[in-house]
């Protein structure tokens, strides 16, 4: 009976929470950083099977109910097909991370005492397990837990670095995380108050009773606090400051993984802010702005972790310009911008990591031509799918994005292609350095664990752009399960 | 007006955190600050659990009896264990930024 396929997919949605988080506890006991970079491995790999697994063989909801108290009094977590697909995604680029650090030996290690080194990887699986919860959870109280638990473990490591100032960003992001945490659950009250219940399901069912100057209320709390975590423009700066005083490693994990989880929370609430069209509104402004103003203030800048944080931020645009929208083609479009989006900033996270230079002014980029011709076409290649030309997927995703915005009548479809040009403007400006032969050379230090997965992420880019097929069935599933 | 009172009451500690926050230079006091706004929404989500005319939610051997709602009190234990252990995390972070800088006032740094 273990065995049966039914019991097995059933149990899928702890699992995923678990593993990190019980092999983040067992990583605790074994003082070594060896061991805890292959524990960090494991549990990304069987993360990674058992949402592929579970994406493969779903064909209706799972709710997997805490004690056995049913809903709408107990918790329980939903594993869906929009849930199952991001648990996919987030898993795919941990697991792929995770096998580009194993080789990384000279990063997290120069910054922590030797008894100490391996804590980082158990903070970081605790926050991948917090993450994989605010995904499948259906009970919005347990989804600030969660938030918590991610919160609490990401402020020690925002400490790992040389920077001086780096206990004062770390304290600013401290303050910033508690403040729309504490917004973000004074929403939830408030939902609360109206709707009697936490019970997502039940939220959705009675929302349309309560009174909408209320609802507005509510989801501007809401969407003020989750775009506090986003680093939405003008709240970016703590994001800037913080990651960017950190170690590589930690920059590549809270760069890639942030951002989709958040997203995912919006979505969660998207039924019911559907019914405001003020709302919508306010989502379609901030994304515009954050979309021009990151990718102007990327354009500006010439440290590479910099330019690739702040463009990170103008990505979020495309997302509260897409949010709002109801249909299966927005749907589409959403669910691929997730996937190419997370790959393609995974790419850009792990470049630092598979060069190791003294410093990463974008002059660090020069020559690269000379030094390998191979390693040139492979930064080509990935800063190609990051500047959405042509034939990126990504140029692909975001003609989508264009077209239908301009079918749908937005009216602020002007600055969502400024930013879109302006973004490539900026990865050009890489691609130029890489190709650019002067005097000035950097010393490179080549990491093969972290090269062999950019060669990974480039084959599945280059694969994903030859098979939107998959994506249709996900869209078409996630829109009538909505 | 008397049943809103917890909830104007919860608007008022709300302000004073936010101005704690964003007024001292001190970021002990700003801490403190970040604190108050935590109690703010612990009245308040204990502020909505009550019903009227209802006891509080301890069970009592009586027929027909009304309770509030305990569901935010137990809430709100939640919040409060995280608030502490968000707290200890920041108190931490002070005490290495008083280490590395011998100041905790922001126009130091």
């Amino acid at each position: 009976m273990i065995f049966d396929q039914p019991y097995i997919l059933k149990q899928i949605p702890a699992l995923i929470i678990l593993i990190p988080m019980f092999l983040a506890v067992l990583n605790i006991l074994f003082s070594s950083n060896f061991i805890a970079r292959i524990f960090f491995f494991i549990s990304n790999i069987l993360v990674f099977f058992v949402a592929s697994y579970g994406l493969a063989n779903i064909d209706t909801s799972i709710f997997y109910v805490f004690g056995g108290w049913q809903s709408p009094y107990g918790i329980e977590l939903k594993y869906d097909y929009f849930s199952g697909y991001l648990c996919f995604v987030v898993s795919l680029v941990f697991w792929i991370f995770s096998i580009a650090i194993l080789g990384s030996f000279k990063d997290i290690d120069k910054y922590i005492s030797i008894n100490r080194d391996h804590i980082p990887y158990s903070l970081m699986m605790l926050i991948q397990s917090a993450f994989y919860g605010m995904i499948l959870t259906n009970d919005i109280f347990n989804l600030y837990v969660f938030l918590e638990i991610a919160s609490l473990s990401s402020y020690p490591l925002l400490t790992v670095g040389d920077n001086k100032r780096r206990y004062i960003y770390a304290f600013e992001y401290l303050m910033i995380g508690t403040l729309s945490a504490t917004i973000i659950l004074v929403s939830i009250g408030l939902v609360f108050a109206q709707v009697g219940s936490l019970n997502l399901n039940s939220i959705n069912k009675f929302i349309s009773n309560a009174d909408p100057s209320l609802i507005l209320l509510t989801f501007s709390m809401l969407i003020l606090g989750v775009c506090t975590k986003l680093a939405v423009f003008p709240l970016h700066s703590w994001k800037i400051n913080s990651y960017h005083s950190v170690s590589k490693i930690i920059n590549a994990f809270f760069f890639i993984s942030s951002p989709i989880i958040f997203i995912s929370v919006l979505f969660k609430f998207r039924a019911i802010f559907l019914k405001s069209s003020d709302i919508d509104l306010i989502l379609n402004i901030l994304g515009c702005i954050t979309l021009v103003a990151g990718s102007y203030m990327a354009f500006k800048q010439n440290n590479y972790i910099k330019i690739i944080l702040l463009s990170s931020i103008a990505s979020i645009g495309y997302y509260l310009v897409l949010l709002p929208a109801s249909t299966e083609n927005a749907i589409f479009i959403i669910l691929q911008l997730i996937l190419v989006d997370s790959l393609v900033k995974l790419s850009l996270a792990l470049v630092p990591i598979a060069f190791s230079a003294n410093n990463y002014e974008i002059s660090f980029l020069n020559n690269f031509i000379k030094k390998s011709k191979a390693l040139s076409a492979l930064l080509i290649l990935i800063f190609l799918n990051a500047a959405s030309l042509p034939p990126s997927i990504y140029f692909f995703n975001k003609v989508r994005i264009i077209t239908f915005l301009a079918e749908s009548n937005f009216i602020f479809i002007a600055p969502v292609a400024i930013g879109s040009l302006l973004i490539a403007m900026y990865y050009v400006r890489l691609i130029r350095r890489v190709i650019k032969i002067d005097q000035s050379s950097a010393e490179i230090v080549i990491d093969n664990f972290a090269l062999s997965s950019l060669i990974l992420l480039v084959v599945i880019l280059t694969y994903i752009t030859f098979q939107t097929g998959y994506f249709d069935m996900i869209a078409r599933l996630t829109f009538v399960g909505l | 007006m008397l049943i809103k009172l917890p909830f104007y009451l919860t608007f008022i500690i709300f302000l004073f955190g936010v101005y704690n926050i964003i007024y001292p230079k001190n970021y002990f006091e700003k801490l403190i600050g970040m604190c108050i706004l935590q109690v703010g929404v612990l009245v308040f989500f204990v502020a909505l659990a009550k019903v009227d005319l209802a006891s509080p939610p301890i069970y009592q051997n009586i027929e027909n009896i009304k309770y509030s709602s305990p569901l935010p009190h137990v809430l709100m234990l939640t919040a409060i264990v995280v608030g502490v252990a968000t707290m200890a995390m920041a108190v931490a972070l002070l005490m290495k930024i008083k280490k590395k800088f011998n100041s905790l006032e922001e126009d130091d740094f």
